[in-house]
């Protein structure tokens, strides 16, 4: 059952604890795995070649330099 | 309307006959372009080509979805869908926003609708698109802040080839196939092949 929501005296704005399902998604996009070999696979076929050069701005693992 | 048709860029029999394979190389995945022909594309699901027929091109150009063609000899051999999305703010909660910032919900990259014309199934028109939309996704994160291009499988068959893509479920064993790809899995995936 879901926690029941508490809410900010200042904003009025309603939150509560993560459930699994967000816990999972927000650590999966903080933490990402590696893409799989299969997807590498796919972008040495498949892919443009061009996004990875888009930008010096991200580091491999996506996040910001 | 039979007679109106041109020939499809192969046979339903492509499995089994090497001549009748797509030269994927030659596929070309287009931005939605209204002088091609989409009456005889079917994928299999009447919502999927439906949409392609009917609503296709008011989404597009309306900017609400971006439609994203598979073009092989003129002819359209698959499609997908972009647009944004954000995980419900009510399910955000305050230990989350403490995590990402000052943010009220987390943008993603949705990836609509995905469909490949039957006779072009399982020769790699769907890979390609995927990756296209992988690329996609990235680009749009240089301009707009993304977590993850998220998506609804069609069944768990099709969920289970995209899970060995690297989407996660949101809920697993559950009669629903919401999935996600974090954004740093994908660039993983545009930068560490090359």
């Amino acid at each position: 059952m879901a926690a029941e929501p508490k809410q900010d005296s200042k904003t009025g704005t309603k939150s509560r604890r993560p459930n699994a399902v967000e816990r999972r998604f927000f650590e999966a996009v903080e933490n990402p795995k590696p893409a799989p070999a299969h997807l590498k696979e796919m972008v040495r076929l498949y892919g443009s070649g061009t996004t990875a050069k888009t930008s010096g701005s991200v580091k491999r693992d996506g996040s910001a330099k | 309307m039979g007679q109106e048709r041109p020939p499809r860029p192969a046979a339903a029999s492509s499995e089994t006959d090497p001549q009748n394979k797509i030269d994927l190389a030659r596929v070309e995945i287009k931005p939605f372009d209204r002088k091609l022909r989409r009456a005889a594309f079917s994928c299999g699901r009447d919502n999927m080509d439906n949409f392609l027929k009917k609503s296709a091109e008011d989404q597009h150009k309306k900017f609400r979805q971006r439609v994203y063609y598979a073009v092989y000899e003129n002819q359209i051999v698959g499609y997908y869908t972009l647009s944004a999305a954000s995980r419900d703010p009510n399910h955000i909660s305050d230990e989350a926003i403490k995590l990402f910032g000052l943010i009220l919900n987390a943008p993603c990259v949705y990836l609509g609708l995905f469909a490949t014309d039957i006779p072009c199934q399982r020769q790699g028109v769907g890979r390609k698109m995927m990756v296209h939309a992988m690329e996609m996704t990235a680009k749009a994160a240089e301009f707009i802040g993304v977590y993850a291009l998220i998506l609804d499988a069609a069944d768990a068959e099709v969920a289970e080839r995209y899970r060995k893509w690297g989407f996660e479920y949101f809920i697993k064993g559950k009669a629903e196939y919401r999935m996600y790809i974090p954004l740093g899995t994908i660039k993983s995936g545009l930068q560490g092949s090359r």
